[in-house]
């Protein structure tokens, strides 16, 4: 299989992820496409050096062709693959332990409602959204 | 000298993303469970990737301008250290962006 192939697959397996199997639906979040921007920037400089200087050298069979920055696109898709990839998963192991977080704060306040305290609503606890 | 570029700018990525982490409050370092979680699949698929990428010669790299510390399967050390270092600095980014713009990521909780 060719890189471009390859490259297209990971993009098609990373939407996947985060659209039906971890269902974190970053695609549609503003906050993903700004963070992509700023990395995208990144990538063409860091791409940059490795191809341009030589350090990193593709099969001209291998890719379509296209280049930006002396890196072919394969390498673009490739990142974004594993940038949308990793933050999928960042997000759903982040979402279950916030679940866990809320189950065991509501078994804390009821706990504490039985003690006569009862001031302190369920799941209040440490909720914050950047609290995992 | 050229042996340490892809190295060097490794070690940018994450010393540049590290103030992120103590003056945003990005606090991805300060979860590494959830971390290292995150990136198993990542190093696991994307080194993958690349171990086949370079069997059936996608690519090839340039050993003069590596520091030549090999990896089983002809994997440069740079390269196994990338699929660490990028997930991290992505990851510090995002939550840098969630810190400074208050947007939801979607793993706020019930």
């Amino acid at each position: 299989m060719s890189y471009t192939v390859l490259a297209v697959a990971g993009v098609g397996l990373a939407v996947l992820l985060d659209v039906f199997l971890l269902r974190t639906r970053l695609l549609a979040r503003r906050v993903f496409w700004v963070s992509y921007a700023i990395l995208f920037g990144f990538q063409v400089i860091v791409d940059g050096v490795l191809t341009c200087r030589g350090i990193v050298r593709y099969n001209p069979d291998r890719i379509v062709g296209w280049q930006l920055a002396c890196a072919p696109l394969e390498d673009y898709l490739f990142g974004f693959a594993m940038i949308l990839q990793t933050l999928a998963w960042w997000v759903w192991w982040g979402r279950r332990e916030a679940k866990g977080r809320g189950r065991l704060a509501g078994v804390a306040a009821g706990a504490v409602d039985a003690g006569g305290d009862g001031d302190r609503p369920a799941g209040a606890v440490d909720a914050g959204p950047a609290s995992l | 000298m050229g042996a340490w570029v892809y190295l060097a700018m490794l070690g940018g990525c994450l010393i540049a993303t590290l103030p992120l982490e103590v003056a945003l409050r990005a606090r991805v370092y300060a979860r590494p469970r959830r971390l290292l979680l995150s990136l198993a699949p990542v190093v696991v698929l994307f080194t993958g990737w690349d171990l086949y990428a370079i069997a059936h010669r996608h690519w090839s790299y340039d050993k003069d301008q590596l520091v030549g510390v090999m990896l089983p399967g002809g994997l440069p050390l740079e390269e196994g250290l990338f699929f660490l270092a990028v997930p991290v600095c992505s990851i510090l980014t995002l939550e840098a962006v969630r810190a400074v713009r208050g947007w939801r990521v979607g793993d706020e909780g019930p």
